[in-house]
């Protein structure tokens, strides 16, 4: 059975927008998934939607085989807590050190002081992230170092999908392939990945799903 | 911004404490609204306390408070009033002759007070009924009204503070918009989010209740303090008193729901943008 499955899904926003547009495939644990296409052309909104952020104005969106129309505002959490999220813009919280941050995943969930500290440190090591950074706040890193810290929280409590939103665009090219290949290895334990890039050098190192969106429409797919 | 909260919240409860701490007191400046309603029946010498005691039973039942003086009790309190100099005044079979029994009584209002003096001063038993004269009546209207003006300012004071409360509440989480964002989409859940803020909110509201109440008791046992070096004055700081434990009760319970019935509103409207699509 499919673990994420899409059928005819339509977003249009309140000015008649219409920023998806019939969307349709399905995705199995453990796949890795490339999704490709110009600003605006419907990546974010195709995240936001299977995120839970917003909803699709028509059309069927199903993860782990359950509707997203059967979560609300009581048991949405429920959802969120099997899924990783690597947003483009970080949502890094700028209030709280960089390991706190970290942590947020593994709070939620409610583990033990020992856990959390042991988990973080084993996703610190394979992130690459210094730990002199964990007790900084975000500002005071760079891009790229901020964007591994988003990396490692969307990882950090081994969720069964990840959505990763441009997660290398502030990286460079050794960095980004070390990601990469994180995000890849985690497949093995049957983690499904979606991958928002433009980046076709980084698409070409290693073998996945292809879908490649333009103006809101799955322009070409290779699945 | 928290520390501004904090220190906000806890001058308005300083200040809801302070108006019934006036409240309180406002009748010390104004002499006793009581005192309209008090009357001693002082007994003819010739009446024994047998009939006194059965004029009470049978004319004063429906009244506030009475408290009978016997001609013990005056005698006593007539020695110490005027101490070594009593011996020379009289001897005992002497005042005992002299001093009448009375009867101390708090009627429920004034015209059940001047009622009973018109109908009983002439009863053969009675020799006098003493009353605070008529003529102080019109204080007892300014009394009240004095009394409505800080009922009223407490009112208000109360309605303010639960409005900045609410104001100030939705502040500190629109604030936090992006964290609880951030919390909701990595899975906390609704209700623990409306927790965390209720938990925290809960220790800080104790924390200020007993602070501002502290205060607010330093700077009034200042003030007795002072009033009673004041020889003028020094009855005063005698009969000031502070919040009874009912009163600091209540006025913490209606602050709390005001509080807290702010903090619900604006956490369920505020966080609940982070969970819907």
């Amino acid at each position: 059975m499919s673990i994420i499955e899409l059928s005819h899904v339509y977003k249009t926003y309140q000015n008649d927008r219409h920023a998806l547009k019939n969307i349709s495939f399905s995705a199995d644990a453990g796949d890795f998934i490339f999704l490709t296409g110009h600003s605006g052309a419907g990546k974010s909104t195709l995240f936001k939607i299977l995120s839970a952020q917003e909803s699709a104005t028509s059309g069927s969106v199903s993860v782990f085989g359950k509707n997203m129309t059967e979560y609300d505002y009581h048991n949405i959490h429920e959802y969120r807590r099997q899924i990783g999220i690597i947003f483009q813009d970080f949502k890094l919280i700028p209030e709280i050190t960089n390991r706190t941050n970290l942590e947020i995943p593994l709070s939620v969930l409610g583990k033990s002081r020992k856990d959390i500290d042991a988990e973080l440190m084993q996703i610190v090591d394979l992130v690459g992230i210094k730990h002199s950074y964990l007790d900084e706040y975000p500002e005071s890193l760079s891009g790229g170092e901020q964007q591994k810290i988003a990396v490692a929280r969307a990882i950090i409590h081994r969720p069964k999908i990840i959505f990763a939103d441009e997660p290398t665009g502030n990286l460079d090219k050794a960095a980004s392939l070390n990601i990469l290949m994180i995000l890849k290895e985690l497949t093995k334990w049957q983690t499904t990945v979606l991958f928002a890039t433009h980046d076709e050098n980084l698409m070409s190192q290693v073998q996945g799903k292809v879908i490649h969106l333009k103006n809101g429409e799955i322009e070409s797919a290779r699945l | 911004m928290k520390s501004v909260f904090h220190i906000i919240i806890g001058l308005f409860f300083s200040l809801l404490v302070s108006v019934l701490v006036t409240q309180n007191n406002i009748n010390l400046f104004m002499g006793d609204a009581d005192d309209f309603k008090k009357a001693t029946i002082y007994f003819k010498q010739t009446t024994l306390e047998s009939e006194a005691d059965k004029f009470a039973q049978e004319k004063l039942q429906k009244v506030e408070k009475v408290k009978k003086i016997s001609k013990e009790d005056a005698i006593q309190d007539f020695k110490n009033t005027f101490g070594d100099f009593s011996k020379n005044l009289s001897d005992l079979d002497t005042l005992t002759d002299l001093v009448p029994i009375s009867y101390e009584v708090v009627f429920t209002n004034l015209d059940d007070r001047k009622q009973f003096i018109a109908s009983e001063a002439s009863n053969e038993l009675v020799d006098e009924i003493v009353a605070v004269d008529q003529v102080f009546s019109r204080y007892t209207s300014l009394q009240k009204s004095l009394g409505a003006f800080t009922f009223t300012l407490f009112a208000i004071s109360f309605l303010v503070c639960a409005l900045l409360t609410s104001l100030l509440i939705k502040n500190m989480i629109n604030n936090d918009q992006r964290q609880i964002e951030i919390y909701a989409l990595f899975g906390q859940s609704y209700s623990a989010i409306v927790k965390k803020y209720f938990k925290n909110l809960l220790s800080f509201f104790v924390t200020t209740a007993v602070l501002s109440l502290v205060v607010v008791f330093v700077f009034f046992t200042i003030f007795k303090v002072k009033l009673h070096a004041t020889p003028d004055l020094k009855f005063m700081a005698e009969r000031l008193t502070f919040l009874s434990v009912s009163q600091f009760l209540i006025l913490v319970l209606s602050f709390a729901v005001a509080y807290f019935g702010g903090l619900y509103i604006v956490l369920k409207r505020s966080v609940l943008k982070s969970f819907q699509r």
